[in-house]
């Protein structure tokens, strides 16, 4: 579904990432681990364009979207996103987060049919409402629905991370990049939200996930990759990257974690 | 509960303020009590010049100019000329002359004048009154067209006609030569005569005679004095010296006022020794002003006197005109600046590493500096007397001080909108631009109103600033809340009140806005409360 070749990104003078392959298949959950400032956030973050690769190329469901002259917004719209420090709409209400997207692409897919086909009816209200019952069957799923009409101001770290995840998940995407989900979550938040990517992985998500927390890549990954000085150093199922690690600098990062 | 403390707290502040200002006033009396008697202004009954009025007509309409001519003749000859002068210096009653609204479509005979020159030209109400007024409105009848009277500055008058704005000046407009570049005179019809105008407990200028007398004794006292005079009047040029004129002047300095009757109120103040101004007004505002300054409670009586002009003389319209147009200003001049200043605020913390937006920012960057280094008065002259004849436009004093204060005001939110949406986390804009928005939506959608909560504070600044700034359009011609307080001051010769009532209503309005501001954010602050 997505093939990364060769890709490179620089800041300035500075290599980040220098030449990353990597096949990503339908169902896939993917681990990345690696030391700090290795690259792998920087990897993610280039595999939706947040940050221009200045190398290389992106191949997601057969268009190369590192090409500046792809529109880049349509093919978003297809790979969620979910931060380490949540980014929820803190001027929207819980359920408008959710709703915000849909509801924009929603209408402007529509309009635009409309101009082709006259017969096309445009109604926001019906739009808005199928993206309400929506949200709250999504919301009702992590068991958040009271929350629906509160400002995220108002939630813990775990509730605004779940909001975030489902918030991806109600643009129906064939993907989902996750930055350190876990990483600015109080201890005992971490459970809750590992146990709703658990569910995601499970129904058969694809999920590219930026992670410290070793147990879960190896429990819920079936492919996990060590980035350090932005390349991809061992790649392999969670046992044999576990059980057996083959790289030097993976076994010295794995006896510091572990 | 707390709401109530807080208003109850400004009125008894409001109230201290006034009673305070009631003690200064009773004060004045206790101290005009203890020198015995009010020390007034008295009028030197010799003539220092003797000069003709004329009207200034329209260079380009010398039809216009004969037409006045022979109706100067003709009232001269059958006596409506005496009957006119009658009613403002003889038992008569001056006639109220109403001035139809502009419109290029009609015939119309457009008179600029500057009504604050009694009993030449001078306002009560929405009437026009005065010996030109009165001859304006005959003349107009004369014509067979419609009379429209254009009040401005004194200074503006004859420009106003060389710029063809106004077919002719009616205000007291004396014959002299470089007003001749801008009008063609008529035949004179009235001579006038400039008057000195000292405090009545000074005795220098008891034993003069002659002009020769008065004029040696002003030489003599040398550059010490002050003298009073109304701005681009004969008085000012005999006073400063002026070589057409064949006027030596005097070594004393100069100093002009809007009209007459500040520069007595002003004498009347100890900040000057002497006013030189037209004899007819001068004899109108000394009378005035003595009358309210002899006997007891002058205060009392300033404010009766405002109350009259305010209440009985339909003052209160123009209060009213003053106040909508002030907020007109203000509140559009805001909209206008919210709306182009948070376009600029976008372009320039755009991503810059390509072409297009360097060129904008560009844009913007010279947009910002030129209207944050010149003051907001000279950007309304320029727009207003010289981009609009340039660009061939008329436009109402209002409407352009609406387009200058929005435009210059646009400059200054920008930068306040900017660093209101530096202050977003950028994290806002990349969860936008993750689930699939575009750039100017995440940003219309999620950091703009943000931003807006976080600046409200300093918008709020903006907007009180606005208000009060707008206090200077009267320099374009727009009536605003000053034009209306100075239009009551000149009628009743007396500035205190109506400055004072001026001051209040400007502190009120921007208490108004604070307490709309507040309310504003609370309601914004909804989405960062934790329970």
């Amino acid at each position: 579904m997505i093939d990364v070749v060769n890709l490179e990104k620089s800041f300035g003078e500075n290599k980040v990432l220098n030449g990353i392959n990597v096949k990503i298949e339908k169902g896939d959950i993917i681990c990345v681990i690696g030391p700090s400032g290795s690259g792998k956030s920087t990897f993610l973050r280039c595999l939706n364009c947040m940050e221009d690769p200045t190398g290389g190329e992106i191949i997601f469901n057969g268009v190369d979207i590192a090409d500046p002259k792809v529109d880049i917004n349509i093919h978003r719209r297809h790979m969620g996103m979910v931060f380490q420090h949540f980014n929820l709409f803190n001027n929207k209400t819980v359920i408008e987060n959710i709703m915000l997207a849909p509801v924009y692409v929603k209408c402007k897919e529509t309009k635009k049919a409309r101009k082709k086909d006259r017969t096309i009816k445009y109604n926001k209200k019906e739009i808005q409402k199928e993206a309400r019952e929506q949200a709250m069957a999504l919301l009702e799923r992590i068991g958040l629905a009271d929350k629906a009409d509160v400002y995220p101001s108002t939630l813990s770290g775990g509730q605004k991370q779940r909001v975030a995840i489902v918030r991806s998940l109600a643009m129906n995407p064939d993907v989902i990049l996750f930055d350190e989900p876990t990483s600015a979550l109080d201890p005992e938040m971490v459970g809750e939200v590992l146990d709703l990517m658990k569910s995601l992985a499970n129904d058969g998500m694809t999920m590219i996930i930026v992670t410290h927390e070793m147990g879960f890549a190896r429990e819920v990954a079936n492919k996990v990759l060590f980035i350090d000085d932005g390349q991809i150093l061992e790649s392999g199922t969670p046992e044999e990257f576990f059980g057996n690690p083959k790289n030097p600098r993976l076994k010295e990062f794995l006896s510091k974690v572990l | 509960m707390k709401k109530f403390k807080k208003s109850l707290f400004l009125i008894l502040a409001l109230i201290m303020a006034l009673t305070s200002l009631t003690a200064c006033g009773s004060k004045d009396d206790a101290d005009a009590a203890k020198s015995g008697e009010a020390i007034t202004a008295k009028i030197i009954e010799i003539d220092l010049t003797v000069e003709e009025y004329a009207f200034g007509i329209d260079k380009t309409q010398p039809e216009l100019l004969e037409q006045a001519n022979a109706f100067i003749a003709q009232i001269k000859e059958d006596g409506t000329f005496d009957d006119i002068c009658n009613n403002y210096f003889g038992d008569g009653v001056p006639v109220a002359v109403s001035s139809a609204p502009l419109d290029p479509n009609k015939d119309q005979l457009v008179v600029a004048t500057n009504a604050a020159f009694e009993p030449f030209e001078y306002m009560e109400g929405d009437y026009y009154y005065g010996i030109d007024m009165e001859i304006a409105a005959r003349f107009a009848e004369y014509l067979g067209v419609e009379l429209v009277i254009q009040n401005m500055e004194f200074d503006a008058v004859c420009l106003s006609v060389g710029q063809q704005k106004c077919d002719i000046a009616m205000a007291g407009l004396t014959i002299k030569e470089d007003r001749k570049e801008y009008v063609n005179f008529t035949d004179p019809y009235y001579n006038a005569a400039q008057k000195l105008i000292i405090k009545s407990n000074d005795s220098s200028f008891d034993d003069c005679t002659t002009v020769q007398d008065i004029e040696a004794i002003l030489t003599e006292k040398g550059d010490t004095i002050k003298i009073g005079v109304q701005n681009g009047t004969t008085g000012q040029f005999y006073s400063e010296g002026d070589e057409s004129w064949g006027f030596a002047g005097f070594p004393a300095e100069t100093i002009g006022y809007k009209n007459g009757s500040l520069a007595i109120q002003d004498l009347l103040n100890d900040n000057i020794d002497y006013v030189i101004i037209d004899s007819a007004p001068a004899t109108c505002i000394t009378e005035s002003i003595n009358e309210m300054l002899t006997g007891s409670g002058s205060f009392k009586r300033k404010v009766d006197k405002f109350v009259d002009i305010f209440v009985e003389q339909d003052g209160y319209k123009k209060v009213v005109e003053g106040l909508k147009n002030t907020l007109l200003i203000a509140v559009l001049g805001l909209v206008i600046g919210i709306l182009i200043g948070t376009i600029i605020a976008t372009i320039r913390v755009l991503p810059k590493y390509k072409v297009l937006p360097r060129v904008l920012n560009g844009i913007c960057s010279f947009y910002v500096g030129l209207f944050r280094g010149t003051p907001i008065v000279v950007q309304l002259l320029v727009f207003y007397y010289v981009m609009l004849p340039i660009m061939g436009l008329h436009m109402t004093g209002v409407n352009v001080a609406i387009l200058v204060f929005g435009l210059n005001s646009a400059a200054y939110i920008s930068e306040i909108m900017r660093s209101g949406i530096l202050s977003v986390d950028p994290g806002q804009m990349e969860a936008g631009r993750a689930v699939g928005l575009s750039y100017g939506t995440t940003m219309v959608k999620i950091v703009i109103p943000q931003a807006v909560k976080n600046i409200l504070p300093t918008l709020g600044n903006e907007f009180i600033a606005l208000i009060k700034e707008t206090s200077v359009v009267s320099f374009i011609g727009a009536a605003d809340l000053y034009v209306a307080f100075n239009y009551i001051g000149s009628n009743s010769y007396e500035f205190m009140v109506p400055y004072l009532v001026m001051a209040i209503i400007y502190i009120v309005l921007v208490l108004l806005i604070s307490l709309g501001i507040k309310i504003m954010e609370r309601s914004l602050r909804k989405s960062d409360r934790r329970s």
